[in-house]
């Protein structure tokens, strides 16, 4: 009888204390969502096999659950992910970041780098999802008229409806929550993730079109098209490099937002041991690239690349192959 | 001989009918408050699916958001040509369907193309496309009917591309080219709407590697068209009872009707055909035409306006030569500027907008002669309107000149009759004054409302769209200014020798001029004119 009620407590017990650490742990296991994003690239681009899932969420619980109810969502956080890492690898292939140092993330420090990584994230996220709210394939996100409740028949045929991009920013100011007020350092974060926003918002082309008498402009519409990412990344690499040191207690406000500068909190360690075994491509970029290690002898390498290209029509092009030697230069 | 309505009024009621006016003018501003934005658009992206059997004719072959082989994107296109991919659009998007209040459907297409290294870039692209447009209705218990084939056709356009931002980029950046206008349809009478858009191989050697096509649509808003109709019911019945009795005044004079009383009628006649709620119809008939007509009684209303105008002007020119006057032959020089380019703007319209009755992806600008074509027909309607302008002002400075020359003759005139003159100067005064103010104001709200429509209204959530306030108000204006005209200028009831005096004040009235010979004369105005050269 002894024994089983000494059980019982050291069973409650440990629960007790499990619990306590699963509190304690929590906080720490929060996680932003573009250290997630950029967390998911560093398993060297096979996330295909946890593709279709939100499981790569674990650790932001508003995101993951919203990925899971809303229908198509999986897919498009996927691609944005992909889009988001992708074009910050590809612009800063040849910077001393080359934006897979994700120690940036762990210890919850805001360098210079994860601001960038903020502002990436949300740009590559709304864009997508207007993408993909234009292919219609977000039906339960990019609603129409979305001051009224469903069914939107009424508004819609009162008033249409309202355009992607915005609808769109609307959700990913939900989905990452930045209208909810935090400690200033989440402010932060959010800060920088609406700088991603507003280069996107920023990114797009004004087109009109008149349609009045005769096609006269007695009635003209413009709308606002969403140019692709391309340009967003070489647009936020500038901002990385004007970006500004601000102390923890001053919150950005809304107010000076129109002078947008990214904003971090820590010095960014030395990236130095990161550059070795690298590729450079010029002799300037090499000497900061390596960190005066300077570089392996040159390698003379056969590269191929099309030439020739035969546009046989808009989708099928036949190139031919050329092949040119190219030195490489590798850093110490 | 009785003055028009205008002339005999008490300043007091005539402040009375102002006001009433001036109260219509502003219950259709604030009519356009409740109303949305005129129209609005919608972007639809491709759906890429592949067709196995490019070389299949059937018409009734329909490729939908759901087809069985579809790609993600264009990046790989291993094995598959050209003539594989179809470009599937539905409309509209998010699970909702077409009212046919939207009135109309322009849609144009966006080809985003990727940079190739080793390929030779054109400033302007030649296109050909292959379009086919169909519909469907929502049955009763919510599903939709079978697509129907609406149009087929194989269209040649063009873009512009920007090669600047290319230069110093790389291989696989996207580059931009103008977009592609590629239908219209002038009524939206059913639901569900899908554009199939193949790009033919052999054509298109100057497109860039396809990277994602777009297609953006424009469509009235449904609100907006509920406001402009109800206004239009409204105000229908209103001119008719105004035009009624504006002609029954007329015909109980034993004179025959003078020039301008004729003109006020067909203005007044231009102004109900413009304010009859047609729109009603095309709620329950298919009537693809509706874009024309509503073009044609537009047109012809303007007209009717701009020769008022001139025949306003000509009319009180204070300079009589009995026996000419009172004819619309006078103005023959003057009439003509606004026939050619009413003419050259209707042959226009029927060029383009007639023939998308039969092919909604006609467009006459594609093929040099017909941009050749439509570009004169433009530039002789703008031409007739300068002329127009010119004759314009140089009748409206005559009168002025005028009236100034005669004006300085009235110290020499008794009291009672220079306090008559004065008045009618000062009215018709006034009324030049309200036409240049609902010209002014209607210039300025087109200006306002391109404006509106250029500016970034894209973060603030206006409570009102500016543009459909100017539209509605505007609207009401003219509706305002024709029918304060028709009952300022309407013959007055009153014989003057019946009631020679006047009464308190209330009515100022004058004993009739003894040297009045003209029998036809409308206005004491002219009458005053043909007094004043003779003294």
């Amino acid at each position: 009888m002894k024994l089983v009620f000494l059980v019982i407590i050291i069973i409650i017990i440990s629960s007790v204390s499990e619990n306590i650490n699963r509190k304690s742990q929590l906080p720490k296991r929060r996680r932003s969502f573009s250290a997630l994003v950029f967390a998911g690239a560093n398993k060297n681009n096979n996330n295909s096999v946890s593709t279709e899932n939100c499981r790569w969420l674990r650790g932001a619980k508003h995101q993951r659950r919203l990925c899971v109810r809303r229908k198509g969502l999986q897919a498009v956080l996927l691609k944005s992910r992909e889009l988001a890492v992708d074009s910050c690898q590809k612009e800063f292939e040849y910077d001393q970041w080359n934006c897979k140092n994700f120690k940036a993330h762990s210890n919850k420090k805001i360098y210079r780098e994860t601001a960038l990584m903020t502002s990436f994230a949300t740009s590559a996220l709304l864009h997508t999802i207007a993408t993909a709210c234009a292919r219609g394939d977000l039906p339960d996100i990019c609603k129409c008229a979305v001051h009224v409740k469903p069914p939107y028949g009424a508004a819609w045929r009162w008033g249409g409806c309202s355009d992607n991009v915005k609808a769109a920013t609307r959700f990913v100011k939900r989905f990452l929550q930045l209208n909810k007020a935090g400690d200033a350092r989440t402010d932060l974060e959010k800060y920088n993730a609406r700088l991603g926003l507003m280069v996107i918002a920023k990114n797009e082309e004004k087109i009109c079109k008149c349609h009045g008498i005769s096609n006269s402009c007695t009635h003209r519409t413009c709308w606002k098209r969403l140019k692709p990412y391309d340009v967003v990344p070489k647009i936020l690499k500038i901002y990385y490099h004007s970006a500004i040191i601000v102390s923890t207690t001053k919150a950005p406000s809304e107010v000076d937002s129109h002078k947008w500068k990214l904003r971090y909190l820590h010095e960014s360690p030395n990236f130095c041991h990161l550059t070795v075994g690298r590729p450079c491509k010029s002799r300037e970029n090499c000497a900061t690239l390596c960190c005066s290690r300077g570089t392996h002898p040159p390698i003379v390498k056969q590269k191929s690349f099309w030439c020739n290209c035969n546009m046989s029509s808009s989708i099928d092009v036949t190139c031919k192959v050329c092949s040119e030697n190219k030195t490489v230069l590798i850093c110490k | 001989m009785p003055g028009t309505i205008l002339e005999n009024l008490s300043g007091k009621k005539l402040s009375v009918l102002v006001g009433i006016l001036l109260t219509f003018q502003l219950a259709c501003f604030l009519v356009g408050l409740i109303a949305p934005s005129p129209a609005n658009f919608q972007n639809v992206g491709a759906t890429f699916c592949v067709d196995r059997n490019p070389d299949n004719k059937d018409e009734n072959r329909w490729f939908t958001r759901q087809c069985k082989e579809s790609l993600h994107d264009l990046g790989n296109t291993t094995g598959l040509s050209a003539k594989n991919i179809v470009f599937v659009f539905e409309m509209p998007l998010f699970r909702v369907d077409f009212s046919r209040w939207q009135q109309k459907l322009v849609g144009m297409v966006h080809f985003e193309q990727i940079y190739q290294e080793g390929r030779k870039l054109t400033p302007t692209v030649q296109l050909s496309i292959d379009a086919r447009l169909a519909y469907a209705d929502k049955t009763l218990d919510g599903a939709r009917t079978p697509w129907t084939r609406y149009a087929h056709a194989q269209e040649n356009r063009h873009m512009d591309c920007d090669l600047d931002a290319i230069r110093d980029h790389k291989d696989g950046y996207p580059y931009d080219c103008s977009m592609v206008p590629l239908f219209e349809l002038g009524n939206l009478y059913h639901d569900y709407y899908l554009l199939n858009v193949r790009l033919p191989q052999s054509q298109n050697s100057e497109l860039g590697r396809v990277h994602d096509v777009q297609l953006n649509v424009i469509f009235m808003n449904g609100g907006f068209t509920k406001v402009c109709v109800s206004m239009k019911t409204v105000f229908f019945p209103l001119v008719l009872g105004v035009l009624l009795w504006f002609w029954r005044r007329v015909f109980i004079l034993s004179r025959t009707p003078a020039l301008l009383e004729y003109m006020l009628l067909s203005l007044g006649v231009t102004l109900a055909v413009l304010n009859f709620p047609l729109e009603y119809f095309s709620l329950y008939f298919d009537m693809p035409y509706m874009l024309i007509l509503s073009d044609v009684r537009q047109g012809v209303f303007y007209a009717m306006l701009l020769s008022f105008w001139l025949v306003f002007a000509g009319e009180h020119m204070l300079i009589q030569d009995n026996g000419e006057k009172n004819c619309l032959k006078m103005y023959w020089k003057h009439l003509s500027t606004i026939a050619v380019g009413c003419m050259s703007l209707l042959i226009f319209d029927l060029c383009e907008r007639g023939v998308q009755l039969v092919n909604p992806f006609y467009s006459i600008w594609v093929t040099p002669t017909g941009t050749h074509l439509a570009l004169s027909f433009v530039i002789l309607a703008g031409l007739s309107a300068c002329m127009y302008f010119l004759f314009l002002c140089y009748m409206v400075w005559c009168v002025f000149k005028n009236i100034s020359i005669k004006r300085s003759v009235l110290p020499s005139m008794s009291q009672a009759r220079r306090l008559h003159y004065e008045g009618i100067i000062y009215r018709f005064n006034f009324l030049m004054a309200v036409t240049l103010i609902c010209a002014a104001v209607t210039v300025v709200s087109f200006i306002l409302s391109q404006v509106a429509e250029g500016q970034n209204k894209w973060d603030e959530e206006l409570d009102f769209e500016v543009s459909s306030v100017l539209y509605t108000g505007v609207y009401g204006m003219w509706n305002v200014y024709i029918c304060g005209m028709l009952m300022l200028y309407a013959p007055s009831h009153k014989q003057w020798p019946s009631d020679p005096t006047g009464q308190d004040g209330e009515e100022l009235e004058f004993s009739r001029l003894p040297t009045e010979s003209v029998p036809s004369e409308i206005s004491s105005l002219t009458s005053f004119a043909t007094k004043a050269s003779i003294e």
